[in-house]
């Protein structure tokens, strides 16, 4: 053993002179001092310190102190009484284990708890999609109401046009195609003017709802269209036929979530098993319906695509049943929204 | 004298025995009073200590866990008994470890024993010892001198030791080393002036 470094003595020493060594231990440390002239002089230093510790003698016992414990404890009263929990037994523990009282009670606390959990999955979820979904309801409208203030200040800048990129019904098909002498000029390209010219931030046309990518800010001016399909969520009005400008009836729609009957103008009637097209809402917000954006600046939530003036099919041209890519709205009131 | 235990005793005085407790006075009054007077050096207060000690011990009688031995419970009351004393009045530089001091009159029993032999000239370094060596335990930390009156002149077992302080025995062993040495290194400094520190 040896001693700590703040330790002036052998820790055996110590123990010598405190009593606290056992016969042998006491007889080996008196021989290793007699063999060990260092530990013989702590030892007789030690010696000298505890002889001065044991020169304060016991203290005597004050005359009649006894009597006076006594005589007080006495005045105390009697001790109150503690109540002391009864400590159960193995066997006592056991029974109440395997009692069926308590078993039951278990199970229906477990069941309990089990329902509302069920209870809280059941309502909770729903609930917190449900406000997600109307939370990107919210931002996808207001993408909206952001491009039609962009629309509105390009066609008080454009002789009241809506944006138009261009069309000639003879080469241009809205439709791809491979048709020779066509080109495919996809509708979306007459909306992408108002980002090309600075009306509208192109994060604006990403619906949130949609999982679409933006279009990178610093691309917008290099193109004259979207890179990418999934750069725009939003339809715009079919610009083949006859062309809105601020003029025509102010509550034509004019954009609004994306044509569930075409895919980037390919038409779907029939290939996705749409049962009713005649009522199918946008896919952007889980075919609960959509916001449409009207030449007024106007948007709105609507269940129905039967949305347009005097009730006019959203989605579709009136008296076309076949779309090869050159039909336009043939009047002022049909609303033809297409990606 | 009584051969029963203390925990039968205190089960006895519980039950309504009388005297019962009187012979746990009896049995542990002397060893009691020495180590409160060492430890608060001052012998009016041990006085009142220990009767404050064993009242405490009457009334809380009832809470005592029979499992465990009554003497580390004695102490524990004392120790802390003392220790709330010290803290309330703050350390006294002016104490007596026996019944001589300046609360006394006359020298103490012992004292006598001791000069009966002795000349004028060596009473007063005899004397002048005692005085150092008291002053040198009052200089002690308070948990040092606490240890080295209950592990040097109490006696008393590491292990109860241990149970009073709430403390391993390991630590106990450690802390009176630190305590002696402690002492060692004060003693030093009183008996060779050219190592003692400048106040």
């Amino acid at each position: 053993m040896t001693s700590s470094p703040d330790s002036e003595f052998d820790p055996k020493l110590l123990d010598l002179h405190l009593g606290r060594l056992s016969g042998p231990e006491r007889a080996a440390l008196e021989q290793r001092i007699k063999n060990d002239p260092a530990l013989a002089s702590q030892n007789e230093a030690l010696a000298a310190m505890f002889a001065a510790l044991n020169s304060v003698p016991e203290p005597e016992l004050p005359q009649g102190l006894t009597e006076r414990i006594s005589a007080r404890v006495a005045a105390a009263g009697p001790p109150p009484r503690v109540v002391r929990p009864a400590r159960k037994t193995t066997a006592q523990l056991a029974e109440l284990e395997d009692a069926p009282l308590i078993r039951m009670r278990s199970f229906r606390e477990i069941a309990a708890v089990a329902a509302m959990v069920v209870l809280a999955v059941g309502l909770g979820v729903p609930s917190m999609l449900h406000m997600r979904e109307r939370g990107q309801r919210i931002a996808c409208s207001q993408n909206l109401a952001n491009i039609g203030r962009g629309m509105q200040a390009y066609a008080l800048a454009n002789n009241s046009s809506l944006p138009f990129a261009g069309w000639n019904g003879n080469i241009n098909s809205w439709r791809p195609t491979d048709e020779p002498g066509l080109r495919v000029l996809p509708n979306r390209r007459h909306a992408y003017a108002l980002s090309r010219y600075g009306y509208v931030p192109v994060r604006f046309f990403v619906c949130p709802s949609t999982g679409g990518l933006p279009m990178p800010e610093d691309q917008v001016r290099k193109h004259n269209d979207f890179l990418e399909s999934r750069n725009v969520s939003y339809a715009y009005q079919n610009m083949a036929g006859m062309r809105p400008s601020l003029r025509d009836n102010p509550d034509l729609p004019v954009f609004g979530d994306d044509n569930p009957l075409f895919d980037n103008g390919w038409p779907l009637f029939g290939s996705l098993g749409l049962s009713d097209p005649a009522n199918a809402n946008s896919r952007a917000h889980g075919g609960a319906g959509q916001n449409i954006l009207t030449i007024r600046g106007n948007v709105r939530w609507t269940t129905t695509p039967n949305a347009g003036i005097n009730n006019d099919n959203i989605w579709t041209l009136d008296g076309v049943d076949k779309y090869t890519g050159r039909e336009g709205p043939q009047s002022s009131t049909d609303s033809h929204l297409l990606k | 004298m009584d051969q029963r235990s203390d925990e039968q005793l205190l089960a006895n005085h519980l039950a309504g025995e009388t005297g019962a407790f009187d012979c746990l006075v009896a049995r542990y009054a002397r060893e009691l009073h020495g180590f409160l007077c060492r430890f608060v050096a001052d012998n009016h207060a041990a006085e009142d200590l220990i009767q404050e000690t064993f009242v405490q011990v009457h009334l809380a009688a009832n809470s005592f866990d029979p499992a465990r031995r009554f003497r580390p419970w004695l102490y524990t009351i004392a120790a802390n008994k003392a220790r709330d004393h010290l803290r309330t009045r703050g350390r006294r530089q002016q104490y007596s470890l026996d019944a001589t001091g300046p609360d006394n009159d006359g020298p103490a029993p012992s004292q006598r024993l001791e000069a009966a032999d002795a000349s004028p000239t060596e009473l007063v370094d005899i004397d002048e010892r005692k005085s150092a060596v008291r002053q040198l335990i009052n200089r002690m930390p308070e948990h040092l001198r606490l240890i080295l009156t209950l592990g040097y002149y109490q006696q008393l077992p590491y292990a109860e030791i241990a149970n009073i302080l709430d403390i391993p025995v390991g630590t106990v062993k450690s802390r009176l080393h630190s305590a002696v040495n402690h002492f060692a290194k004060l003693w030093r400094e009183h008996t060779e002036p050219g190592s003692r520190p400048e106040p």
